[in-house]
C-alpha cells in the first residue's frame, strides 16, 4: 500500500503531504526531511526507487518539485512511478500547465484530486476525466 | 489464466513504462502459480530484456523479477550472469543491493565465498542500519549453510560480528555458539573448529580489543572460557590475564563483564592466576550491579574450591542436560529450621490472592454481591414509611445477619410485616397502637430557664445535642442541622446587635421589668430580655425602674397557664387568673403605668379576641405620653397581633399611624388604628393578621408608629416585636392512615437525636408530653418505642414527626412539604427539651 505522498521542492519545503497511515506530527517533519534528502542527493542516472528503512520511496522530479511516494514492499514500484506521472498529468490538465505556485494557491483542489485517485493507500482511479469530474462540477457551482 | 498471461505478455511490446509494470506483474504471477514451461520461458525472456535495458528503473525491476525466477529455475540466471556481475559493481547502491539480494538466492557451495565476500564488502561501506542488519543476517545464514571450511567460517563469523556490531539480532551469536557447542558429528572436527576459534580469539584479544563490539566480546569470552583448555600450550593464566584486561576496559558494558567473570570462573581450576582472580572478585563483589556481584561471588567461592567447581562447571559436558531437583529437596533442612524459628509457612499464590481479597484493605468484590448490609443502612434515606424503616433498621441494629444469603439486590423483606401500602396505612391493626404522647416543650418554659440564666447562658443558640450517636448518619445529620438552626438565630441576634450595647447599660439600671413582661419569649436565649430592651429605643425611658419580680415564675406561670389552655374551652377561665397574676406581678414595688394599664388594655381587646387566650401584653415603648404595647392572640388558624396605643397624656394626639411589617410574616391589617386623633386617656387598638410566609425559628416584626402631639412636630418611633414559631404551630389531628399517606408525600426532612426526659417509667411519654405542651403538637399514635406526631403551621403546612426511643435518646425524624419547617420545628423541640 501507499504510505504517503509528498510534494517537496528543492529547498526542502513541503508543498503537499498526505499520509495514509497515522504518523505523529513531529515525526512527519523528520520523515519528510530525510526523504527529501535521500531523493535530492540522487543523480539523474540513478534508480528512482530508494530503499529507505523498511519501505521504499518512489520519487520523480518535475522541474523544481519532487513528488515522493512512500510504498510498502508489496507494491510494484514502476506502477507507482507511473501513478506519479498520471497525477501530475491530471494536475496539468486541471490547472493548464501546472506550476508550483498553482499547487500552493489551490491546495484544496490538489487534495481533492489526490483523494480521487488514491484512497486508503490504494489506487482507485486513474482516468483523468473521471478524476476531474467532481472538481469541475464544484467549480461550476461556485461560479454559477 | 494461462491464456490471459500469454496474451498480456504478447501484447506488451509497446515502449511504455506502464507496460513494463504490467509485464513485471505478469512475470511475478507466472512464477508464483503452478509452473507452465512455455510461459516460464517467455517470462524469462522478458526479464532478460529488462535487465539488459539501459533504463535503470527497468534494470531494477528486472533484477527484482529475477529473484522470483531463480527461485524456480536457477539456470535462467546463468544467461544473464554477466549483466548481473556488472550490476554488482554498479555505482547505484540500490542496484547493488538488489543484486546482492539476487545472489543470495543463488548461493551454493561453490560461490558462497565470493558472494559473501561481496556482501561483506558492501556491509563495510553501508551506513544504513537496516541494510546492515539485513545483510548481516543473510551472511550469517549463508555462512552457516555453506561454509567450506572451519577457518573460513570462523573468520567470516568474526567479520560478521565485528561489522555487525551491536546491531546484530541476538539469535546470530546464539546460534553461532550453539553451533560451536553442538558441533558436528565428528569429534575431531569439533575440536578443530573450537581450537581455531580459540586461537583466533586469543590473537584478537592480544591485539587491540577496544574496538570490538560487545556482542563479539561476549562470544569471545564464552568460547575462551569453554574451550581454551583445548589448546594445550595455552596457559589458563594467560587467558585469565587477557580476560582481566577486558574487565578494565572502559568500554566494556556490565553485561560483557558478567561474561568475562563467568569465563574466568571456568578457567580457575588449577590455581591459575589466583592472586589476580582474588583481586578481581574482591573488586566486583561490592559492585552495585547484582549480576556482577553474583558472578564475583561465584568466582570467589569456586576459585577456592576446585572440587566444587568441577562439579558445577564440568569441562566437557557443557551440553549435557543438568539434572535438577525441582522440589529443591536439599533445602528442606533449611525450611524446617526456619519454620521452627517461627517463620510463616509458604502460601501458594492462589491462597495469597484469596487472602488479599478477604482483607479489609481493599474489597475487590463487586458491589452487587455485597449488597445486603448497605441496603439496610441506605434504606433510611429512602422514602419509606417510618414503621417499615424502623422495623428494618431494628433488624439491622440487632443482628449482623442482615447480610445473610449474600447476593440479593432486593430488600430482604421476610419477617417484615407489610403495614404501609401505596395508599397509606394498610388496615392491619398490628402493634402499631400506642397512645401518642408528644411533649411540646413550651418555649415559655425554655424562657424560664433562659430568664433565669439571663444573658449568661445559651448565648450560643446551638445546644449541640448528643454526645453519643450510634449511627454515623444521624451524627452527621445532627451536626449539620444544628448549625442550621443556630444560623437563623444568630442572624436574628445580629440584627439587634447595634442596639445591644446601649441597652445593656440600661438593663443594669432598669433591671428586669422587661423581664417580667416576657410574653412568649424568644425561644433563643437570655438575650431575649435584652432584645426587649431594644424595643425601648427612646432614651428617655419612662418605664419605672424595674425590679426583680419575685422570680419569673409568676409570669411564666401565667404563661404556662396560657399554654395549657390551647383548648378554647378553658380560655375564659384562664384569662382572669392571668390578668390577676399579671397584676400581682406588676403590683411589685414599682408603680408601673403599664401595670395599671394592663387590665384596662386587655379590656380593650375586641370581643372575639378577648375570648381567646392571648399572650402577655408587651409594653413596647412609652414615649411622651404615648404607650404602645402589643400582644398576640392565637386563634385556631391564625395569629392576631393586637397593638394598643394608649394616650396617657391629657391632650389628644393626632395623626396616629401604625405600620407593621415583617420579612417572614405576612401582615394584614384587620382593623387599623384611628388616624384622626386619639383622645386623652384612650386606647386605640389595631389588629393585624399574621401569616407565615417562610418558616423560621423566630419571627421579627418591625413596626413604626407616628403621631403628632398637639403642640409639636410629628414624631415617629420604631419598635420591634418578636414571635416564635411555636405561636404559629397548631396541632394537626390526623389518623394514622392519613399520617402514613402524608408521610410518603412529603419531601423535606430532618433527623436528629433529642434528649429524653428520663423521669418516671415512661420516658417516651414524658418527653412527648413536654413537647406537646410546649409546642402544641398532636400525638397521632404511640407504637411501642415509637410515636408519630403531627402539627401544622397555619392551615396548610403540615409537619409530621416520627420519634423513636433508641439507646437512651429520642431519634426524631420530621417531614414536611415546607422547606425550612422541619429544621425550625426541630430546633424548637430541641430547645424545649433542653430547657427543662
Amino acid at each position: 500500500m501507499i504510505k504517503f505522498v509528498l510534494m517537496v521542492n528543492q529547498q526542502g519545503q513541503t508543498r503537499l503531504s498526505k499520509y495514509y497511515e497515522p504518523v505523529e506530527l513531529s515525526k512527519r517533519v523528520a520523515l519528510e526531511a530525510v526523504a527529501v534528502r535521500c531523493c535530492l542527493s540522487r543523480g539523474k542516472h540513478q534508480c528512482s526507487f530508494v530503499e529507505y528503512k523498511d519501505f521504499k520511496l518512489v520519487y520523480r522530479q518535475y522541474a523544481a518539485l519532487y513528488v515522493v511516494v512512500g510504498v510498502t514492499d508489496s507494491e510494484n514500484e514502476l506502477s507507482i512511478y507511473e501513478l506519479i506521472q498520471n497525477f501530475v498529468e491530471v494536475l496539468d490538465k486541471y490547472f493548464s500547465r501546472v506550476s508550483e505556485l498553482d499547487i500552493m494557491f489551490n491546495l484544496e483542489s490538489v487534495h481533492i484530486i489526490l483523494d480521487e485517485m488514491i484512497q486508503n493507500g490504494h489506487i482507485v482511479e486513474t482516468n483523468k476525466s473521471r478524476i476531474l469530474a467532481p472538481l469541475i462540477a464544484i467549480d461550476k457551482m461556485a461560479d454559477g | 489464466m494461462y491464456e490471459i498471461l500469454d496474451e498480456s505478455l504478447r501484447r506488451a511490446e509497446m515502449n511504455h513504462n506502464i507496460t513494463y509494470a504490467i509485464l513485471y506483474e505478469c512475470v511475478k504471477c507466472i512464477y508464483t502459480i503452478h509452473p507452465k514451461s512455455d510461459l516460464l520461458e517467455k517470462a524469462a525472456k522478458c526479464i532478460g530484456n529488462f535487465v539488459l535495458s539501459p533504463k535503470i528503473n527497468l534494470k531494477y525491476l528486472g533484477l527484482k523479477a529475477l529473484t522470483y525466477v531463480v527461485q524456480q529455475d536457477p539456470k535462467l540466471a546463468l544467461q544473464h550472469q554477466m549483466t548481473i556481475i556488472e550490476c554488482l559493481d554498479h555505482p547505484d547502491l540500490i542496484i547493488k543491493r538488489e543484486t546482492l539480494e539476487l545472489l543470495f538466492r543463488i548461493t551454493n557451495d561453490q560461490n558462497v565465498t565470493v558472494i559473501i565476500e561481496k556482501m561483506l564488502d558492501f556491509l563495510r561501506i553501508s551506513e544504513d542500519d537496516h541494510t546492515t542488519i539485513d545483510l548481516v543476517g543473510k551472511v550469517a545464514e549463508l555462512a552457516e549453510k555453506y561454509a567450506p571450511d572451519n577457518e573460513w567460517f570462523i573468520d567470516t563469523m568474526n567479520t560478521v560480528f565485528s561489522l555487525g556490531g551491536d546491531l546484530l539480532q541476538p539469535d546470530i551469536p546464539n546460534s553461532f555458539l550453539k553451533l560451536l557447542s553442538e558441533g558436528f558429528d565428528s569429534v575431531e572436527e569439533d575440536k578443530k573448529l573450537r581450537l581455531f576459534a580459540v586461537n583466533s580469539y586469543i590473537s584478537l584479544l592480544q591485539g587491540d580489543s577496544s574496538k570490538l563490539p560487545q556482542r563479539f566480546l561476549q562470544v569471545i569470552c564464552w568460547v575462551l572460557g569453554e574451550y581454551s583448555h583445548l589448546r594445550e600450550d595455552l596457559e589458563p593464566d594467560v587467558t585469565v590475564r587477557l580476560l582481566a584486561k577486558l574487565l578494565d576496559m572502559k568500554s566494556s558494558s556490565s553485561e560483557t563483564k558478567c561474561w568475562v567473570l563467568m569465563a574466568m570462573t571456568k578457567l580457575c581450576p588449577g590455581g591459575a592466576a589466583l592472586a589476580l582472580v582474588h583481586n578481581v572478585s574482591e573488586t566486583y563483589s561490592s559492585s552495585l550491579d547484582t549480576m556482577l556481584r553474583q558472578r564475583a561471588q561465584e568466582l570467589q567461592i569456586l576459585s577456592q574450591d576446585s572440587e566444587l567447581q568441577a562439579k558445577v562447571l564440568p569441562r566437557s559436558a557443557s551440553m549435557e542436560p543438568v539434572e535438577v531437583d525441582s522440589s529443591l529437596s536439599f533445602l528442606d533442612g533449611f525450611v524446617s529450621e526456619a519454620l521452627a524459628a517461627g517463620a510463616a509457612p509458604y502460601k501458594p499464590p492462589h491462597q495469597r490472592q484469596e487472602e488479599l481479597s478477604r482483607s479489609k484493605a481493599l474489597n475487590l468484590e463487586p458491589y452487587g454481591l455485597s449488597l445486603p448490609i448497605s441496603m439496610s443502612s441506605c434504606s433510611i434515606t429512602d422514602r419509606q414509611s417510618p414503621t417499615l424503616l424502623s422495623i428494618s433498621s431494628g433488624l439491622s441494629g440487632d443482628s449482623t445477619d442482615v447480610s445473610h444469603k449474600g447476593s440479593s439486590t432486593v430488600l430482604k423483606l421476610d419477617g417484615v410485616k407489610r403495614l404501609w401500602g401505596r395508599d397509606g396505612y394498610l388496615a392491619q391493626k398490628e402493634p402499631t397502637d400506642e397512645a401518642p404522647r408528644i411533649e411540646a416543650a413550651s418555649p415559655v418554659r425554655s424562657a424560664n430557664q433562659l430568664g433565669d440564666n439571663n444573658a449568661s447562658n445559651s448565648q450560643t443558640p446551638t445546644p449541640t445535642p448528643t454526645p453519643e450517636c450510634d449511627q454515623e448518619k444521624q451524627q452527621l445529620a445532627s451536626s449539620l442541622f444544628v448549625g442550621l438552626a443556630s444560623q437563623s438565630s444568630v442572624c436574628l441576634m445580629g440584627k439587634s446587635d447595634p442596639t445591644f450595647q446601649r441597652f445593656r447599660r440600661k438593663t443594669k439600671a432598669s433591671g428586669s421589668s422587661e423581664q417580667i413582661t416576657n410574653p412568649l419569649v424568644l425561644p433563643s436565649d437570655g438575650s431575649d430580655n435584652l432584645l426587649y430592651k431594644n424595643l425601648l429605643d427612646s432614651p428617655d425611658l419612662d418605664v419605672s425602674p424595674p425590679e426583680q419580680t419575685p422570680g419569673l415564675a409568676a409570669p411564666n406561670g401565667s404563661c404556662d397557664a396560657e399554654e395549657e389552655s390551647t383548648d378554647t374551652d378553658v380560655k375564659e377561665i384562664e384569662t382572669p387568673p392571668i390578668r390577676d397574676e399579671r397584676v400581682t406581678a406588676q403590683a411589685s414595688p414599682h408603680d408601673d403605668p403599664d401595670g395599671s394599664k394592663d387590665p384596662s388594655l386587655t379590656w380593650h381587646l375586641p370581643a372575639e379576641l378577648s375570648a381567646l387566650s392571648h399572650s402577655n401584653l408587651t409594653p413596647l415603648f412609652s414615649k411622651q405620653n404615648l404607650d404602645v404595647s402589643a400582644c398576640h392572640v392565637q386563634k385556631e388558624d391564625s395569629v392576631v397581633l393586637v397593638v394598643f396605643i394608649s394616650n396617657c397624656s391629657d391632650s389628644f394626639l393626632q395623626q396616629i399611624r401604625l405600620q407593621v411589617d415583617s420579612e417572614e410574616l405576612e401582615v394584614s391589617c384587620v382593623s387599623d388604628c384611628p388616624s384622626e386623633e386619639l383622645q386623652s386617656h384612650s386606647v386605640a387598638v389595631c389588629q393585624y393578621f399574621l401569616t407565615v410566609k417562610r418558616p423560621s425559628v423566630d419571627f421579627d416584626l418591625f413596626a413604626a408608629v407616628s403621631w403628632q402631639p398637639p403642640a409639636g412636630s410629628p414624631l415617629t418611633t420604631q419598635f420591634s416585636y418578636r414571635l416564635s414559631l411555636t405561636t404559629f404551630i397548631r396541632a394537626l389531628r390526623l389518623s394514622t392512615e392519613e399520617y402514613g399517606a402524608m408521610w410518603l408525600a412529603f419531601s423535606h426532612d430532618t433527623k436528629q437525636n433529642l434528649t429524653l426526659i428520663h423521669d418516671g417509667q415512661d420516658p417516651l411519654a414524658a418527653t412527648l408530653d413536654v413537647l406537646k405542651r410546649k409546642l402544641q403538637l398532636h400525638v397521632v399514635e404511640v407504637i411501642g418505642v415509637e410515636a408519630i406526631v403531627a402539627c401544622c403551621l397555619q392551615q396548610d403546612q403540615p409537619c409530621l414527626m416520627h420519634c423513636r426511643m433508641h439507646a437512651g435518646m429520642l431519634a426524631v425524624w420530621l417531614r414536611s412539604p415546607v422547606p425550612d419547617l422541619p429544621d425550625c420545628l426541630l430546633y424548637c423541640c430541641q430547645r424545649a427539651l433542653q430547657e427543662l
